[in-house]
């Protein structure tokens, strides 16, 4: 119980006196209320309800009415409701005026005692401290500070006359004589309506005055309208500007500037057809004649509106705007075209922000613009991504369908010709130069170019046609192309990425509706570049590298093949590697100079840079599982070519004579090597080519000692092993792999233990440094075995083990 | 479910929502929490508690009026004839009734609740004299005559014309 009254308690004190009301109905519960024992809150609340004539009886009641009636509360709320109540700060400014400027009457001359009573008063009546609302009431009765219902009264007073006066309708009403002026007339039928709310007390007694009222206003208005009307037509401002003013006094003047819009021109049609577009040609700069010759109609239209308005309205009453949102949404809205219009009307939009002497503020400018455009935006960058998608589906089909056909004829192609290094290089720089010539060469008309090439269609498909025809320019370079791998095609991906930027560009126009547009021109922006990375890297690369890596797998070396010294599969790996790396770079171009204007670099949730990303690592990962397979290809051919080509009497000739070159097995083997090694060359990034040249060292060194223990070695084949490693050396050192290199430096060294004694065998055996940790001792000890005189000095050399050991 | 208790000890019990319509209420459950007990309104009788809850029930779903729209109450223009049907029926009862109504929308703060009693009070004022309206609230006129003469000068201005 007692808690729920103090929460009551605790509730109520802001809410005004309730809590005090509370304390009144406690001991109103025992006998009926009355009206009179109604809290004083609660009863203003009631009298607040009443017009003024009941106010009046109230008044008269009892004395206790006589205070309740005479609350500012209520008048206060009168004021307001006819539009006359002022901040009493704003009061004590203004000094002057006359009937109907009456919320700057002089009736506050002590302003600063009123705002203090106004401060007080209030502050009784809320916090419930200190003296009773009632008992505060009555004080400020005899206080006699009522300054709201003084200004009120005198209000009313000076009113009613004129209300009243409308009940003889068969003479003129004093208004009409009083106040021939009608903007002043104007002015006070509005404030007789916002009287007759407050005095009017809904029996009917003031209905005929009403309907006089309402007659007066509207007769009021049509005439202004009319005359305004006539004004217009007459071309003269001053009288447009009067009239205007009569009715933004009446009744804010809507219905004027409605019929000021309206009556426009531009609305009821024009010479400009927008199917003459369909005829017409492009001009210079890329536009349809017709529609240039409109927008510039539009234009001066709008110059001279804003000097218009500019004398007939005055700048609050914003009929600049209201004409502009009309001209969007009538006129704009029906030529509303993504491909064709939205630059024009763009830089119109630019250009009425620019006006003289009025011009609009750039924000709503450009929300006409969006409202207009904004509905057909997501519809069109869908549009403008799957007709990305469906291009690129169709050049994905295309190629692979060559690649069908070529697979068939290639059997007989076999032996198709490879670029070398030198060549590669300047194709590669070649291809390079001439994306990056594209990318500037498209920036300048995509500037300037309302409809890019092939879009121009009347349906807005947006274009791949410009493209299309590309191809066919191309496609003699593009041969070489195919020839060249058979496996990705350079100039298709060229292709993508320019179509890819065309479209971006086209969306990228909408990037100045911002707000939700902006947003939507960010994904629209996300999802085309992501559609080129897709599209590229699922559907062009790594299928291209499945096959590869699938012809890697079949490969197996023969005796017919190691004739030759390239390996086909491994050639075109290689190849791919070269031109996924330079689609690599394309997409790094395009992705630098377009799609970082855009999107920050470091931002990673942002799909551009994730989805590039993910396109690396597939690239990298792909090259890798690709290289990991070709080594293994390279070692099986070249152990192939080692086991064939190298004679048994290579290391232990029949005669004596010394032929100190390198024997056919080993040219032939290092020169497959290096064809090989130096094709990965640039092709792929510095880490993973160490690595990989790294893995090919170690990986042939064990190759070459496997090989080399299925020899007998005499002293005089001694030399020519050591001829060998010294070739198998400086091939290693080509590779720049120090980890490999230590492998061949120490075979190197391990050459000599076949042409020293049996004594001094043993230094060199045991002599590590010299093997720099790459052979173990168990391994030098099985080189050794392959002297051909190892039977004979097999003592010496196991006794010395054993004297080591 | 929230039980109320009125003066005289007559348990209610309403939904919370419908309890709710009444700041006082809704406050002290935010204060205290849910609890089983009963809470207290000794300010309100069985019958006139019956009564209000009644008007919320019908009101349960309307919307709340802003806690602190003091200030724009007055710049609302409020007319006192768009009451609607039911509430009107609603209404039409005794004057003691509408009085202990409004008493206890005041204590409970029901806004919308008290703004009717007061618009029907109104109205039953508007449009009578002042003789008529001391009969009709059974209200003593307690000024001298002298008093009389100088307040009926003092609202001549007010009169209707």
């Amino acid at each position: 119980m007692n808690s729920a009254r103090g929460t009551a308690n605790k509730q109520d004190s802001p809410g005004g006196a309730v809590g005090d009301s509370g304390g009144g109905s406690r001991s109103s519960v025992k006998q009926p209320p009355t009206l009179t024992s109604l809290p004083p809150d609660v009863t203003v609340r009631i009298l607040q309800h009443l017009p003024i004539p009941a106010l009046g009886a109230m008044a008269q009641v009892s004395r206790r009415f006589k205070i309740l009636s005479a609350s500012e509360e209520i008048y206060m709320r009168k004021l307001k409701q006819m539009g006359l109540w002022v901040d009493y700060e704003q009061a004590a400014n203004g000094a002057k005026g006359d009937l109907l400027d009456a919320p700057i009457r002089p009736v506050y001359v002590r302003s600063e005692d009123l705002v203090r009573h106004v401060r007080n008063g209030s502050a009784a009546g809320l916090d419930g401290t200190g003296a009773s609302p009632y008992q505060a009431r009555a004080e400020a009765s005899i206080a006699d500070a009522h300054r709201a219902r003084d200004q009120f009264r005198m209000v009313y007073r000076d009113l009613v006359p004129y209300y009243i006066d409308l009940r003889h309708r068969n003479r003129e009403p004093r208004m009409q004589s009083e106040f021939p002026d009608p903007v002043e007339r104007a002015r006070l039928i509005a404030r007789l309506e916002r009287l007759a709310q407050c005095a009017d007390d809904c029996n009917g007694a003031y209905a005929q005055l009403n309907l006089a009222l309402e007659t007066a206003s509207q007769l009021l208005e049509s005439r202004s309208l009319q005359q305004f009307e006539q004004a217009y037509h007459a071309d003269d401002t001053g009288s447009m500007r009067y009239h205007a003013s009569v009715l933004f006094e009446l009744n804010g003047g809507q219905s004027c500037v409605q019929i000021y819009i309206q009556m426009n021109q531009l609305f009821f049609g024009n010479e400009y057809s927008p199917l003459d577009n369909l005829h017409a040609a492009v001009n210079a700069k890329g536009e349809h004649e017709p529609l240039h010759a409109f927008v510039e109609h539009l234009k001066s239209e709008f110059e001279r509106q804003a000097s218009m308005v500019s004398h007939i309205f005055s700048e609050e009453d914003d009929v600049l705007f209201a004409f502009t949102e009309r001209v969007y949404e009538d006129v704009v809205r029906g030529l509303c075209h993504i491909q064709l219009t939205y630059r024009r009307f763009s830089s119109l939009t630019a250009s009425l922000t620019q006006m003289r002497p009025r011009a609009l503020d750039p924000e709503r400018a450009e929300r006409c613009l969006y409202n207009v455009y904004s509905p057909i935006l997501d519809q069109y960058i869908e549009r403008e991504v799957r007709a990305l998608r469906e291009m690129y589906d169709r050049e994905i089909r295309r190629w692979d369908r060559q690649m069908e056909e070529m697979k068939q004829r290639a059997e007989t192609e076999r032996a198709r010709k490879m670029m070398d290094a030198a060549e590669r290089e300047a194709y590669k720089k070649g291809f390079l130069r001439r994306l990056k010539r594209g990318l500037q060469r498209n920036k300048e008309p995509a500037v300037g170019d309302a409809a890019p090439s092939g879009s121009a269609n009347a349906d807005g498909q947006t274009s791949s046609g410009g493209a299309a025809a590309k191809t066919a320019n191309d496609t003699a370079s593009s041969e070489i192309v195919q020839e060249l791998s058979g496996l990705l095609s350079l100039e298709m991906s060229l292709q993508m990425i320019q179509v890819n930027k065309q479209a971006l560009h086209r969306v990228l126009r909408f990037a100045s509706l911002g707000g939700r547009a902006g947003m939507d021109v960010g994904r629209g922006l996300e999802r085309i570049f992501v559609s080129l990375l897709h599209t590229l890297g699922q559907r062009h690369i790594k299928p291209a590298f499945d096959t590869a890596v699938e012809q890697l797998t079949k490969y197996k070396p023969n005796q017919r093949d190691i004739s030759n010294d390239q390996v086909q599969p491994l050639l075109r790996f290689f190849e791919l590697i070269h031109l996924a790396d330079l689609v690599h770079q394309m997409i790094f171009v395009y992705y630098k100079e377009e799609i970082c204007r855009f999107v920050d670099e470091h931002d990673f949730t942002n799909g551009c840079n994730t989805e590039k990303k993910a396109f690396e690592r597939a690239l990298d990962d792909a090259v890798a599982a690709g290289l990991d397979r070709s080594i293994e290809v390279l070692m099986e051919h070249v152990a192939c070519i080692l086991e064939s080509e190298q004679k048994a009497t290579d290391y232990d000739p029949e005669t004596e004579v010394l032929d100190l070159r390198p024997t056919k097995a080993c040219n032939d083997a290092v020169r497959c090597l290096s064809i090989h090694s130096l094709m990965v060359k640039g092709a792929t990034e510095k880490t993973m080519l160490e690595v990989f040249y790294t893995e090919l060292g170690l990986r042939f060194f064990s190759v070459l000692s496997k090989h080399l223990k299925k020899n007998q070695i005499s002293e005089t084949g001694g030399f020519q092993v050591i001829s060998d490693l010294n070739a198998y050396h400086e091939w290693a050192v080509s590779l720049h792999a120090p980890e490999a290199l230590r492998y061949f430096h120490a075979l190197k060294e391990l050459g000599h233990i076949y042409i020293v004694s049996p004594q001094d065998l043993r230094e060199l055996m045991h002599d590590r440094r010299r093997y720099q940790g790459a052979l173990r001792e168990e391994e030098i000890y099985e080189f050794v075995q392959l002297r051909k005189d190892y039977r004979k000095i097999q003592k010496v050399v196991e006794s010395e083990k054993c004297y080591v050991m | 479910m929230v039980v109320l208790t009125s003066s005289d000890n007559v348990e209610f019990t309403v939904d919370k929502d419908v309890a709710e319509r009444s700041v006082l209420i809704k406050n002290m459950l935010e204060d205290v929490g849910e609890s089983d007990h009963a809470i207290p309104l000794p300010n309100v009788t069985g019958k006139v508690l019956s009564k209000v809850i009644e008007y919320c029930e019908q009101h349960k779903n309307d919307p709340l009026p802003d806690a602190d729209d003091g200030q724009d109450e007055y710049a609302r223009v409020r007319s006192s004839d768009d009451i609607s049907e039911w509430d009107k029926k609603y209404m039409d009862v005794d004057q003691d009734t509408i009085f202990d109504v409004i008493l206890a929308a005041n204590y409970l703060d029901i806004r919308p609740l008290l703004d009717l009693g007061c618009k029907t009070i109104a109205n039953m004022i508007k449009g009578k004299t002042t003789e008529q309206i001391r009969e009709l609230f059974g209200i003593v006129n307690d000024f001298t005559p002298e008093e009389e003469e100088q307040i009926r000068k003092e609202c001549e201005w007010a009169e209707e014309r």
